[in-house]
């Protein structure tokens, strides 16, 4: 009877997912070989026939000094996020954690900004840092003025503006993941720690940090991820401009894909996911075999 | 007993579905020759354009004259579909490509020929009735000989640099002939605390005007065969040290404090503001920048002179290539009602009602002349009736030349010399021309 079971649990299984592979495979799986294939061709628009052309679309990219730039731009809001969103979370997570007056209204005012487009937060901002904008105002009247910037125009910090952007905007999404892992803490922890007589920073490394271990590694990812295929708010806020200075791969991808350069764009895309999945797979591992422990 | 239950419920399924189907294919014959016998079907006319080309050429979608086109054949609708601006020619191109386009398409004829391949994808319209309307079917005519389309406007605009006129005359300053005299105007407009040129640079193609005029006018005067050469790939941007001169004497004003230093913050929408304010001579536009300006300020006076870029030239206003050109795409589902449609606006009644929107010279036979504004007139009696117009250098380019407009902006953000942006875009150029599969590259 019990072998019955087992047995017919087993063909029950199968048989049901291959709806589910089915449509995977149609609709994700043969793209996304289908792409791999269309990078290696030089598909454009005004072509009538499509030809192989090996590696050619991806020399273009590492040759192309403007590609390699939006590349380097792209790691390097990548780190910039991910740290500021994360310290700027956990910051924030700490502190709506502590027991005072109006923490509920803080946590939804911290809340917020996620919950709005990103093209409504770039039309803000465009506005806010102009060169002759409110922030800069700002700066100037509180005796901050060799503070203003060219925020978005200076091509040396238009990339650090934009990173500072998206950390006002997510900072308040990461701070609720951070805050239910607080929350999962046992105050017990706290109380022993207490009576042992550990002062509140050996507190916040001895318990805090390491019982945090699964909300860290999960907003890691999500910012990492984020960070690398950040679209929208360069898109939002400068186009990619001036001039190059802010494009990152997926503004390129975007544009290449406008021109009719597909085969192209297609080859950048797979570049973006090649680098996404070099990055991302080792810190996903690392985190399955922490919760493994756990 | 279970077993039963499932056939059955197989069985009439499989039957309702059976009957469901031929339900559906019956009726739509049906309806079929319902229509074929009876009333003539509807039929939804599409026409699509550009943002900006709409904003632009009012006169070419008045309202007015597609009311009366509507109440003439009631059956059929007319439907604007209006694309972005930055990427209604990959949206265009896309379409025909695909074998999908509207019925009719609004472009400039000379980039219609080029980047829409309208002799491959057109209907050949030379055989029309409106044709024989035509006060000057030269200028229509695509470069195989055929028309392919038609157009309300024989002039077209001109470009230049826009400026208020009143604060000129208020200062006692000339307008200037030469880049000497020019500099010298701003200098003296600088030491009076106005800024002297208005960049609206954050925008990709606002500064393009600058140079497919100035080096628009280079060619026509002084290389009348320069573009054919670089289509041919027989020279290099790179080589031509008059157009890098250009770049150069526009980085230089910005460079020299002539332009307000958000040059790159600031926008085409923004002209207005700032043009009015006083504060600010200058800026780049064309016709359209100074009615603009004209209708959102009526107690300034505002017009225009043509770049002075080239020392001891004499001047001459350069002019956009024919635009609001109305083509028909081959795989278009409507040619015939598209047709109508054209036959229709082409009547001069139809050109007099499009003069409400804008002002323009019509290219159909018994059409009224139009009634220019002062500037308008003025441009017109100047440059287009004594032949002094050059045709602008975007008229002649194949490929799409975002990057190039993208470069000028590292120009102005200090990524990019004048001369790396003439030697990046001769690398771009050349590749974008390989991929369009041109001789030579």
């Amino acid at each position: 009877m019990v072998h019955a079971m087992r047995r017919n649990r087993h063909i029950y299984t199968y048989l049901l997912t291959l709806p589910a592979l089915l449509l995977f495979g149609i609709f994700f799986v043969a793209p996304s070989i289908y792409g791999i294939y269309y990078s290696l061709t030089d598909w454009t628009i005004g072509k009538d026939a499509i030809s192989f052309v090996g590696i050619d679309n991806y020399k273009t990219i590492f040759q192309s000094s403007e590609l390699k730039h939006a590349i380097y731009n792209t790691f390097l809001y990548a780190v910039i996020v991910v740290i500021g969103k994360n310290v700027n979370g956990l910051l924030l997570a700490l502190a709506v954690n502590t027991k005072m007056k109006l923490r509920g209204y803080f946590r939804v005012i911290f809340f917020l900004p996620c919950v709005i487009s990103t093209i409504i937060i770039g039309l803000v901002f465009v506005p806010i840092l102009h060169p002759n904008g409110i922030l800069n105002d700002f700066l100037g009247n509180i005796g901050l003025g060799f503070l203003k910037q060219g925020w978005l125009v200076d091509t040396k910090i238009v990339m650090i503006s934009i990173a500072g952007v998206s950390i006002w905007q997510w900072s308040g999404y990461h701070m609720v993941v951070y805050l239910a892992g607080l929350q999962g803490i046992p105050e017990s922890y706290y109380e022993a720690a207490k009576i042992d007589g550990a002062t509140a920073m050996q507190r916040f490394k001895s318990i805090t940090f390491p019982m945090l271990a699964p909300a860290f590694n999960i907003n890691m990812l999500l910012s990492l991820i984020g960070g690398l295929k950040v679209f929208s708010e360069p898109y939002a806020l400068t186009n990619g401009g001036p001039g190059n200075a802010s494009q990152v791969i997926a503004l390129e991808v975007f544009s290449k894909f406008g021109r009719g350069q597909w085969g192209l764009g297609t080859a950048l895309n797979v570049t973006l996911a090649i680098f996404v999945s070099i990055i991302c797979i080792p810190v996903l591992y690392n985190m399955r075999k922490r919760e493994v422990e756990e | 007993m279970k077993k039963t239950v499932m056939k059955a419920t197989g069985i009439i399924l499989a039957v309702s579905l059976l009957a469901a189907g031929c339900g559906s294919s019956g009726g739509s014959s049906e309806d079929a020759k319902k229509n074929d016998g009876g009333k003539k079907e509807n039929v939804t006319l599409t026409v699509e354009a550009s943002q900006e080309i709409v904003n632009n050429i009012p006169y070419a979608f008045s309202e007015e004259n597609i009311k009366a086109f509507e109440e003439k054949y009631p059956e059929i609708k007319v439907e604007l579909v209006l694309n972005p601006d930055a990427q209604n020619t990959s949206i265009l191109q896309t379409k025909l490509a695909s074998g999908q386009p509207s019925d009719l398409i609004c472009y400039n004829k000379v980039s219609a020929e080029n980047e829409l391949e309208i002799a491959k994808n057109c209907v050949d319209l030379s055989g029309e009735p409106f044709v024989g309307n035509l006060a000057d079917k030269e200028i229509l005519t695509a470069p195989d000989g055929n028309i392919y389309g038609f157009a309300f406007a024989v002039k077209t605009g001109g470009m230049g640099v826009v400026y208020n006129k009143d604060l000129f005359e208020e200062k006692g300053i000339e307008i200037p002939k030469t880049y000497d005299e020019f500099t010298a105007v701003c200098e003296k407009l600088s030491s009076q605390g106005i800024t002297p040129f208005y960049g609206p640079f954050k925008d990709v193609w606002t500064f393009q005007m600058w140079t497919t005029s100035t080096w628009g006018y280079y060619a026509a005067k002084s290389e009348p065969d320069l573009w054919d050469r670089l289509n041919a790939n027989e020279i290099g941007w790179d080589e031509v040290p008059a157009l890098q001169e250009s770049l150069e004497k526009a980085y230089n004003l910005y460079k020299d404090g002539y332009m307000q230093s958000t040059v790159l913050s600031d926008d085409y929408n923004s002209i207005p503001a700032a043009m009015s304010s006083g504060e600010y001579a200058m800026t780049v536009g064309s016709n359209t920048t100074v009615r603009d300006l004209l209708n959102a300020y009526p107690d300034i006076q505002f017009d225009m002179f043509p770049y002075p870029v080239y020392e001891g030239e004499e001047e001459y206003l350069t002019i956009s290539q024919l635009d609001a050109e109305f083509f028909i795409p081959k795989d278009a589902k409507h040619i015939e009602e598209a047709k109508k449609f054209l036959d229709f606006m082409a009547q001069p009644e139809q050109c007099d009602t499009a003069q409400k929107a804008a002002s323009f010279v019509p290219n159909v036979k018994g059409a009224k002349e139009p009634e220019f504004d002062d500037f308008e007139g003025r441009l017109y009696e100047e440059y287009n009736k004594t032949g002094k117009t050059v045709l602008e250098m975007n008229a002649y380019m194949k490929v799409d030349l975002n990057d190039l407009w993208v470069y000028f902006q590292d120009m102005f953000a200090g990524a990019k010399t004048p001369e790396e942006v003439l030697s990046a875009w001769d690398a771009t150029f050349e590749e974008l021309m390989k991929a369009k599969g041109i001789e030579n590259f």
